[in-house]
C-alpha cells in the first residue's frame, strides 16, 4: 500500500509478526518487538513501578489490557490482518475470564463505592 | 460516549516527593505537546475525516491519550503530596504554589497555561495527519528530555512506557496517511482537499 512519491511522507505498513508476552509488553510499552525503540539515557531494564505491584489478578488484567490496546490501534489499520484478529480475540476471552477473577473496581458492579477503594491517583489499583 | 474504569493504563507509585520535577513534568499535562492538547487535537479532527478508517484511529488514539493525561496528572500529583511551605520555597515551587496550591492545574512547565492553540484542527486529510506525525515526535522528544533529567526510577519507569506509546502512535498515523494517499491521486496530492472537495472522494 506504501506510495513512495516527492513531496509526501512515506512510512511503511507494518507486517504482524512475533509479539511480546502480556507482561514484558505492558514493560516495554508495545507489544510489537520491531516498534520498542529505547532511549540511550533509559538503559535500565527493570521497572520498579511494575515490579513493585507485583503479579496478582489485577496486574494481569491490565497486562491483557494494554495487549488489547495496542493490538486494537494496529487493527484500525490492518483490519483485514488474520493473524492480529485472532490475538485480539484471544485477549479479549482472558480478559472476561480475568475480570471473573479479579473481582476489581474495572467491574461496574462496585464501581461506586468510591470509599471502599484506593482512588488510582494515589497509587490503587482497581 | 466513554467510560471510565479504575485503573491507570500504566500504574504510578512514588514514594519520593519532588516538587522540582513535577514542575516539569506538568508540561506534558499542559503544555505544547503534552497529552492533553493530543487528546485535544485527535478527538477534534476525527470528525471532518473523510475515510472511516482514519477517524476511528483518531478516535482510539484520542482516548489512549486521556488515559496518558491521567497517568501525568498522578504522577504530578504524588509528587507535590503532603508538600510544607518550606519544600514549596525550596524547591522553587512557590510561583505555582501561589495560584494553585497543591492542585493540579494545565500548564506548560514555563508557566503558560494550557490554550487550543497548542495544536490544529485544519480540516484537511494529509495537513491533521502530518501534524499528529509531528505532535507524537515532540511529545517523544519532551519524554527524552525528562529522561535526561529525572533520575528518580519510580518516575522514570512510567515516563519511559509514556514515551514507547509516542513511537507506536507515529507509525499508526504514519500508517494513515498512507491509506489517505492510496486514495487520492499519486500524479497530485494535493489537487483537492478530500475533507472538503467531497465531489473528487472516493471510498474504498
Amino acid at each position: 500500500m506504501e506510495h513512495q512519491n516527492l513531496a509526501i511522507p512515506s512510512v511503511p505498513m507494518q507486517e504482524w509478526k512475533d509479539t511480546y508476552a502480556p507482561e514484558k509488553a505492558l514493560a516495554e510499552g508495545t507489544i510489537f518487538p520491531e516498534l520498542n525503540k529505547p532511549f540511550f539515557m533509559a538503559p535500565e531494564d527493570s521497572n520498579p513501578v511494575l515490579a513493585k505491584m507485583g503479579d496478582d489478578p489485577h496486574m494481569r488484567f491490565s497486562q491483557v489490557c494494554f495487549a488489547l490496546d495496542d493490538a486494537l490501534l494496529y487493527l484500525d489499520t490492518h483490519p483485514d490482518d488474520v493473524r492480529a484478529k485472532e490475538f485480539y480475540e484471544t485477549c479479549l476471552q482472558r480478559k472476561k475470564e480475568l475480570l471473573g477473577e479479579a473481582k476489581c473496581g474495572c467491574d461496574c458492579a462496585t464501581h461506586y463505592q468510591w470509599e471502599k477503594k484506593p482512588l488510582v491517583w494515589e497509587g490503587g489499583h482497581c | 460516549m466513554w467510560s471510565y474504569e479504575q485503573r491507570l493504563q500504566y500504574p504510578v507509585k512514588i514514594s519520593k516527593t519532588c516538587p522540582k520535577t513535577a514542575q516539569f513534568i506538568m508540561s506534558q499535562y499542559g503544555g505544547p505537546d503534552g497529552e492533553m492538547a493530543a487528546s485535544m487535537r485527535y478527538l477534534s479532527q476525527r470528525y471532518t475525516m473523510p475515510y472511516k478508517q482514519v477517524g476511528g484511529l483518531l478516535t482510539d488514539i484520542g482516548t489512549e491519550e486521556l488515559a496518558h493525561m491521567e497517568i501525568i496528572c498522578a504522577i504530578v500529583y504524588q509528587l507535590t503530596r503532603n508538600l510544607t511551605p518550606e519544600e514549596v520555597k525550596a524547591a522553587g515551587f512557590d510561583a505555582y504554589y501561589i495560584d494553585h496550591t497543591a492542585g493540579i492545574w494545565p500548564t506548560a512547565a514555563a508557566g503558560v497555561p494550557f490554550n487550543a492553540c497548542e495544536f490544529q484542527s485544519k480540516g484537511d486529510a494529509v495537513t491533521d495527519l502530518v501534524e499528529d506525525m509531528a505532535a507524537e515526535q515532540k511529545a517523544r522528544s519532551t519524554y527524552d528530555n525528562i529522561l535526561r533529567m529525572v533520575t528518580d526510577p519510580e518516575v522514570r519507569d512510567p515516563i519511559k512506557f509514556l514515551r514507547a506509546r509516542e513511537v507506536v502512535h507515529f507509525q499508526r498515523f504514519g500508517e494513515a496517511l498512507e491509506m489517505t494517499k492510496d486514495r487520492l491521486n499519486g500524479q497530485n496530492y494535493y489537487f483537492f482537499n478530500p475533507e472538503f472537495d467531497k465531489q473528487f472522494c472516493k471510498q474504498k
